[in-house]
Order: structure tokens, then sequence, then C-alpha cells
């Protein structure tokens, strides 16, 4: 969690926060980290600083009049001039798209989009390309996701398998919401096979809520999602060409690396499905080849086969 | 001293306090926090960064010419805002994705991302964190994010930028680069800027960049030009379009794929439906990688043309199926 940061980065802080401070609100130090941002000993520094700011003469019906009680925090009037929720800067635009762009929202047709626009809109229609995320979700299988996993409902997915081409229908209860590298995968507990389960978001077809609430588990730490476990999954030998590419961690996950005298380099890559590794095999074009298992061999050959036969 | 966030706050709350201009000397002398011993040049020079960072937080300062020198005037349409209609779905997706990029290391703009839900305030509900989680970068996180700020705002400013690159062959090299944007793909984050030694826009991957440094003198001046209409989003492509010569090549995807076409094609080439699917044509510089990609996807894409890159993929099936005969 975050220690503050500086004067300017603070005030920024406090200053989005005002207009929140309305007559008789009533916060939790643990809501406001959260909104802020920081720790709860932060919030309770930038509380006790904004109810020693006002405006002139500075008496106390002139200041902000917000109070820390224990964990809870109370508000007794309205902060003095400001009225209204402030406008986004346009730096804070730029973030609130790329956020939307990321979760597949369409930002010129959202509703939102018309509460972004200010007098600094030119720079945020250049700027908002900074950061480009994957495509639109006309879908709307991340909002369906999002959703039911903020209320811990339970959703029937229709979902593709690259690996095999096939889509199938499945009841899966959301677990949690992870990105890596600009893709949204679902962790989430599959009813059809009885075990937990990462999907590619966009490779759900369709999502429907049932409109069934299930309990939710113990939640675990936040920082160690663990979407891919190769403990206990077969392993592959795979040798590769010399000077073949994106032999790392990132593009065969799990896999170790040896390199061979005559300058190719054995993989030994943990797979759950053989229909994967083969399809990520052949389109090698001929430049990685199975050493073992050999069924692996024959899957790779089959399906080499298969869409040679398709061409 | 008064701390400088309590003199921010309270010239934002005098601002928006006066429903008139204020000069400088006013604000000096009413709002609290300012050094009284504080001589006219460095109060100056401070109430000039003070307006900028209101100005940052979203408030829109008007600066009113009268006879007796400049004054000052909250714009109250342009800086406060109307209640937002977000509908459940926006409101869901925008909680999740918010919530988890805005606590993301290697997600630049997370402190301005975190400011913007906080204005959005009860419209946006905050996810649990343990629910969601964003890696971005997938390594140097950090250090990837903080370079993204500085050339986002060295983009902004049109201020040249000096770093070290070791280019993909190991090369090392030291560059003077005038920025032009800024993108992610696949995990990493990259700038795109006309490097003034070759004159020629060239495209970096910050994982292999050091010793940033953004030009300082002349602040307000800009260093170069930005071509009209630069799109950086030009430079995100998919992974076969980088390479060499570039060719036309033609995909179809079949009939039942249409849902994942947007998400596969990313905008790029010419999609038009024909009796057995969807036909992409699409620019390539790199056939192998194109294959490869059709491969991947899965099946329901095949490639049509054109012809030599049809050869290309037979023959190296027609080899896959040999080296796999056990």
């Amino acid at each position: 969690m975050a220690s503050g940061g500086g004067a300017a980065e603070r005030a920024a802080r406090l200053i989005a926060l005002l207009p929140r401070l309305t007559r008789d609100g009533h916060f939790s130090l643990e809501e406001l980290s959260a909104e802020l941002g920081v720790g709860t000993g932060t919030v309770v520094a930038d509380l006790t600083l904004l109810s020693m700011c006002g405006v002139p003469p500075y008496s106390p019906d002139a200041l902000v009049d917000v109070e820390v009680d224990g964990e809870e925090v109370h508000v007794r009037s309205d902060p003095p001039a400001i009225e209204s929720r402030l406008r986004l800067s346009a730096r804070e635009a730029r973030a609130l798209m790329a956020a939307m762009e990321s979760s597949g929202i369409d930002v010129d047709a959202s509703p939102v989009r018309d509460a972004l626009g200010g007098p600094e809109e030119a720079e945020l229609d250049t700027a908002v390309r900074t950061l480009l995320m994957p495509g639109h979700d006309a879908r709307g299988a991340y909002a369906c996701v999002a959703g039911a996993l903020e209320r811990t409902e339970e959703i029937e997915i229709r979902y593709f398998t690259a690996s095999r081409g096939e889509t199938t229908e499945r009841i899966v209860l959301p677990l949690k919401l992870v990105n890596h590298g600009g893709e949204w995968y679902l962790h989430a507990f599959c009813t059809t096979v009885g075990s937990e389960r990462t999907f590619r978001v966009d490779r759900i077809a369709s999502c429907r809520l049932t409109g069934e609430r299930f309990e939710r588990p113990p939640e675990e730490d936040a920082n160690d999602p663990v979407l891919f476990d190769p403990q206990g999954l077969p392993v592959a030998e795979v040798r590769f060409d010399a000077g073949a590419r994106d032999l790392d961690e990132r593009t065969w996950p799990g896999a170790s690396f040896e390199e061979l005298p005559d300058g190719s380099t054995l993989a030994r890559i943990p797979f759950a499905s053989p229909h994967w590794l083969a399809r990520r095999v052949v389109a090698r074009l001929g430049s990685a080849v199975v050493v073992e298992p050999d069924e692996l061999q024959e899957s790779v050959r089959s399906l080499a086969n298969s869409l040679h036969d398709a061409i | 001293m008064p701390d400088p966030t309590e003199r921010l706050v309270n010239l934002a709350l005098f601002l928006a306090h006066e429903q008139r201009p204020v000069t400088a000397d006013e604000c000096r002398r009413e709002v609290a926090g300012y050094p009284e011993a504080q001589d006219r040049a460095a109060f100056e020079r401070m109430f000039e960064r003070d307006k900028d960072v209101l100005r940052g937080a979203g408030f829109v300062i008007r600066v009113v010419k009268g006879d007796d020198g400049e004054s000052y005037e909250l714009d109250r349409d342009a800086t406060f805002a109307t209640d937002v209609e977000i509908d459940a779905d926006t409101a869901a997706a925008l909680s999740c994705a918010g919530t988890a990029l805005a606590a993301d290391p290697s997600f630049p703009m997370r402190e301005d991302l975190r400011s913007a839900l906080l204005k959005l305030g009860g419209s946006v509900p905050r996810a649990a964190s343990a629910r969601v989680f964003s890696q971005l970068a997938d390594e140097a996180h950090e250090a990837q994010a903080d370079a993204v700020t500085q050339l986002t705002r060295a983009v902004a400013a049109r201020k040249t930028v000096e770093f070290d690159y070791v280019n993909a062959a190991g090369v090392g090299s030291h560059r003077l680069v005038a920025p032009y944007g800024t993108f992610l793909r696949a995990g990493r984050w990259y700038l795109v800027g006309r490097d003034t030694a070759l004159d020629e826009v060239r495209v970096f991957s910050l994982a292999r960049l050091t010793g940033l440094s953004v030009e300082t003198r002349r602040p307000k001046t800009p260093d170069f030009e930005r071509p009209d209409g630069f799109d950086v989003g030009s430079y995100l492509l998919l992974p076969f379009q980088y390479g060499g010569d570039p060719f036309e090549a033609e995909i179809v995807f079949d009939p039942d794929l249409a849902w994942r076409v947007p998400s596969l094609t990313r905008g790029r080439g010419a999609l038009e439906s024909a009796k057995d699917g969807l036909v992409w044509r699409v620019d390539c510089r790199d056939a192998d990688r194109l294959l490869r990609w059709t491969i991947e996807h899965g099946p329901g894409i095949r490639v049509t043309g054109p012809a030599p890159l049809l050869e290309r993929l037979e023959h190296a099936l027609a080899d896959v199926a040999k080296a796999h005969r056990g």
C-alpha cells in the first residue's frame, strides 16, 4: 500500500476526496484506505490535515468538518465552497479510459465518455492512445463476469477451447479476475468438471447470470494468483532448432530450457492438454520436434496431416 | 513552515469560495500557508507551482487580465461536474478493471486512475482487492511504469529524451529521441519516437532501456513537433506485422467463429462476408509468424492466399509430419 506521495499528489488526492465529505457522511477507515490507495495511518493523517483546512477567516464553521473516531470517519457538515464532484483532469480521464478499454468497454459509445470531456479534450484524444488494450467486448463477457464476481453469482458460459476447437457450456463460480500482459483471465470453480479452472475472458463466447448465489471461499493473497500450476503435470521434451525464437518462460509457462552442443535447445514443457502442446509444436512449422512422449508425437503428426489435407 | 499540502487545499477552497477573480496578492494575504517572510520572486514561483498542482487536480483556473495586472478565477462549469449515470454492467467492469489496475505497479497511470475513481465516487464501487489482480508488464514492473510516466510527460511537453539502449541483437548504444507515444503489447511497454541520429521513427522496448532522462532545459519550449495525425496505435500491430517486406494475406474465419473475430483481428485489415465465412485481408511482413498465428489460434482459421504462403504452409506441415514419424 502506498505511503501517501508528495505534497502535490497528496493535495490532489484530498481535493478529489472533498466533494465526498458531505454532511452526515460516514465512512470506515478501511473503505477510505482502499479508495485512496494508501494505508489507514495515511488516511488518518490526511483527514487530520483536512480538518485544519478551510476558507478565511478559518473559524470552526469555515473548516472542513471531518473527524476520525476509532475505525470510523464522521462528517458533520458540507465542505466549504465545494458543492459537487470535480470533473476529471485530462490525465485522470485518460487513465479511466485506459481502464475502460482494458475491460472491453467501447469508450466512445459509453455514457461515461460524456463525463470525461473537458477543456483539454483534444489532449485527451491523442494521449489516450498511449495505452491500447484488447478490442471491444461486444458480447459483454467481461462485464458479466465482473458483475457475477462482485455479487457472488453463478454464471453459465460458453467457452471456446482453441487447442481443440471445441465450445463447451459450463456453470462456473467466479473467484478472481486477473490481468496478465493485457489479457484478462477468469479463475473460477467449474461445476462441470468439479475443480478450479482458468478461462481467458476473450474466449468466453457468451455469459449469462443464473441468479444462483454461492458462498465464496476464504480469500487468498491478492498478490499471488496462480493461473498456471505445473505441479503434477506430465512433461514433454521438445527440441527446438538453433535460433528458434521465443524460447522463454512467458511463451512456455513452467518450462525449462537446455542448450545442446549443436546449438539446438531441449525444452521440458509441462502440459495439461496434449492438444494445446501439439498445436503449438505444429505452429513452429518444423523448427520444433517432440522427443517424447510418443503419444504427443502422434498427436503432432495427426494434426499436421489434417491441416495439410485441409489446404 | 506549514504543510505545503495544507496550503494547496486552502488555495483550492479559497478559489472555489470566491465567486470573482482574485489577485495573487489576495491569495498570498488570505490563504493560510503562504510564508509571510518570503520574498516576492519566491512567492511568485510558489504560486505558479501551486496553480499547476490545482490544474493537475482538475481545477480550471482562468487568467483575467485587467488594468492592475492579472487575476485568477475558477471556471466553475469546467471544474465541477454533474453526477454521472453509469449502468450496472459498466460499473461492474470498471470496478474490477479499475481496482486491479490502480494497484498494478506496472500500470503507469495508477495514481491518476485512483484519483479518477475517487472523483466518480459511489458511481463506481471498489472491487475487493483480493478478487482482482493485474500485472500488465511481465518484468521490471515499476521501472517500466516509471519510464512510461516520464515518457508520457515528455510526449505532452514535446521534450527530447536520452537513454542507453540494447537492441535485440545485444548491441548497446546511446540514443537521443523525440518521443511520440508509448504502447503496451503482450506484457511489454514500447516507445515510438524519432531517433535524432538516424532521423527515423523507431520502436524501442522499455525493458531494454536504461538511464532515461528528459531534456530539462527550457521546459515550456517544445524541442520538436510531432507529425500531424500521428497515432501511436498504428504501431500496435499483430505479431506477424513486424519484419520484412509487406504483402497482403487472405485468411478465412469459419462462420461460427464470427464472435471471436474482433478480438483476433484487433481492428486490423479489412473484413468481408463470404459464403464460407468471413474473409480477412491483412498486411503481413512475416509469413512464418502469420502461419504460426493461424495454427495457434485454433481450428476454423484458414490461410487462403497468396499462393506462395500456401506453398510454404503445405511444405512445412509435410516436414512436421515427417519429423514426427517416430
